[in-house]
């Protein structure tokens, strides 16, 4: 049982993605199911989790039809508004077994301790409260806020998204590594092995330049932590669905636990 | 120069390639002895990835090129020619024909099955090589069909027994290209003239549709036929005699470029590669000190800002 715990659909056409930026014109078109489940069937990848792009309700209600409608897509990470007072109601609106978290594009907001505002720190809480995960999108910047959050809150599930963006592309980053190693101190705390191609270089890209960020995390987590995730389409920018797990395979083997056996229990998917 | 991967295939190539229409005499000749010293040069500034054709000097272009690569270790470098011209004496010359002090040979259009496997056969022989990594279809812009059912068929082929690494088709055009994309399952283009500073067509559609795909794409042409390495008024666009809207526009991207510092050929050759369709750009001098020139452009810093202007 092979899952893919990370990636997108998107409609350009239909909705305004304000993080498309120039950079990201090459993939502003529209990615869907019909797109993925091709790629799905060559890489033998039998279930995925479908993660939210927008700050937006009608996206999440949007990807729980289309979670509902696939046979692969067993868990969608949706949105809430972490801030607004009723938090605890508008997830009960979303009542979907397969909603199986919630997620806030923390590294795009100016504060670098927005998590540690009190009114998300009740969103978080209640987000937990319905035994839901909290997808934690955050880069170095936002680690230490991060921290503070895990440590608030042992008796709910976090996943880091994307091993927290370390810049692979510029030599090897000290940084993120001193940010994220306390993580491994949390075991209600797991991490996604996803985005890492598209923080490298993405022309020049090698599977040895993810080994060591790949290393430390699998060192960190250990593999009933960790999770394999493609984060296809942006993977598009710098490899195909293929190169993606192929880079980790050859790096980790194709370990059970981090290719599905981790977002299965963490997830808690069907 | 990076070593990038090429597409979805097990290629790695540089990311400066050397293409060789002007080495193969477009618009006025080029000797021999030239052709070998760009190449050597080529080969000793790191450039790994050398792009040919039939068409070409009418089969001089391969020949030269071959006379040099012949004597570097095969695993090194990637090469691509074409198919889809066979050079045959008597043939009636192609209308517009570019290529100056070449064989009496005149290049017919064969996009058939058996065409296209005589043709490899053919290229082998004039290159002295014994494998080519990459064949591209050669200019179908009329012969769409015979293209698909023949040319492409018998890459295909070549592709499914190990003798090449890579299918692709080399165009002037994007449209046609996008149509291959969807139609069968190739692994590279090249595209010559339509993703540059002056004409970015090639991003609409094309470009999109290779990197959902992992279609690998060559940009040649990036200095539109020299208007954007020299804009004046006797320069070339699209093969020729460039017109005077088109020389204003150069002209505008040339001052822009000079307000951040930056030659506009530095700006040119480096524009295509900031996608992430495209894995190679290709330089095509016909001199030593032009290769040079331009591999100097190629690696001349570029500051974001003049980027941000250029993609605005």
């Amino acid at each position: 049982m092979i899952v893919d715990a990370h990636h997108h659909f998107w409609d350009p056409t239909r909705r305004e993605y304000p993080w498309m930026g120039e950079a990201l014109a090459a993939i502003r078109r529209p990615f869907g199911p019909g797109e993925l489940r091709p790629l799905l069937e060559d890489n033998g990848v039998d279930r995925t989790v479908l993660v939210q792009t927008l700050s937006s309700l009608d996206e999440t209600r949007e990807f729980l039809e289309t979670a509902a409608a696939s046979d692969f897509v067993e868990g969608v990470v949706g949105w809430v508004d972490l801030t607004a007072p009723n938090v605890a109601d508008t997830l009960a609106s979303l009542v979907s077994d397969l909603l199986v978290g919630i997620r806030h594009q923390v590294h795009d907001e100016p504060d670098p301790n927005w998590l540690l505002r009190d009114d998300v720190q009740r969103g978080i809480a209640e987000v937990g409260e319905a035994g839901l995960v909290y997808d934690l999108l955050v880069r170095t910047r936002e680690l230490p806020a991060a921290l503070e959050t895990v440590r608030r809150h042992k008796d709910m599930s976090f996943v880091i998204d994307h091993a927290a963006k370390p810049h692979i592309a510029g030599g090897w980053d000290a940084e993120w590594e001193r940010a994220l190693a306390p993580f491994s101190d949390e075991p209600h705390v797991a991490c996604k092995l996803s985005g890492l191609v598209t923080e490298a270089d993405w022309k020049s890209w090698t599977p040895e330049q993810l080994e060591p960020y790949v290393r430390r995390v699998v060192g960190w987590f250990g593999p009933p932590r960790c999770m394999f995730g493609s984060d296809w389409p942006v993977c598009l920018l710098a490899a195909s669905y293929a190169r993606v797990m192929d880079a980790l395979q050859q790096i980790v083997g194709l370990d059970d636990a981090i290719f599905g056996e981790t977002a299965s229990r963490v997830y808690g998917l069907a | 120069m990076n070593r990038v991967s090429f597409g979805r295939t097990r290629l790695r190539v540089t990311d400066l390639g050397l293409g060789s229409a002007p080495l193969g005499g477009m618009f006025e000749a080029v000797t021999e002895d030239e052709v070998h010293r760009v190449v050597d040069a080529a080969w000793s500034a790191g450039i790994r990835f050398f792009d040919t054709a039939p068409l070409y000097g009418h089969g001089l272009a391969e020949q030269r090129m071959g006379d040099v690569l012949r004597t570097k270790p095969r695993d090194d470098f990637v090469l691509a020619t074409k198919v889809g011209r066979l050079l045959r004496a008597g043939a009636p010359p192609e209308p517009g024909q570019a290529f100056v002090g070449v064989p009496p040979v005149n290049p017919v259009f064969d996009f058939s099955y058996e065409g296209v496997m005589r043709s490899v056969d053919e290229s082998l022989g004039r290159l002295g090589l014994d494998r080519i990594d990459i064949l591209h279809i050669h200019d179908p812009d009329d012969h769409y069909e015979q293209a698909l059912h023949g040319a492409y068929r018998a890459l295909d082929t070549l592709r499914s027994e190990g003798t090449i690494a890579a299918v692709g088709a080399g165009m002037n055009q994007a449209e046609m290209l996008a149509r291959f994309a969807r139609d069968a399952n190739f692994d590279c283009f090249l595209l010559a003239g339509r993703y540059t500073l002056l004409d970015r067509i090639g991003a609409k559609e094309l470009l999109p549709l290779c990197v959902e795909r992992g279609i690998a794409v060559v940009a040649g042409g990036v200095f539109n036929s020299g208007i954007l390495a020299n804009p004046n008024s006797d320069t070339h666009y699209n093969y020729r005699p460039a017109p005077a809207e088109l020389i204003r526009r150069a002209l505008e991207l040339k001052a822009i470029c000079e307000r951040h510092g930056v030659d506009l050929k530095a700006a040119a050759l480096q524009f295509p590669l900031r996608h992430p369709a495209i894995a190679v750009v290709l330089t095509g001098p016909r001199s030593v000190a032009e290769l040079e020139e331009n591999i100097r452009m190629f690696q001349a810093p570029i500051p974001d800002d003049l980027w941000r202007e250029l993609e605005a």
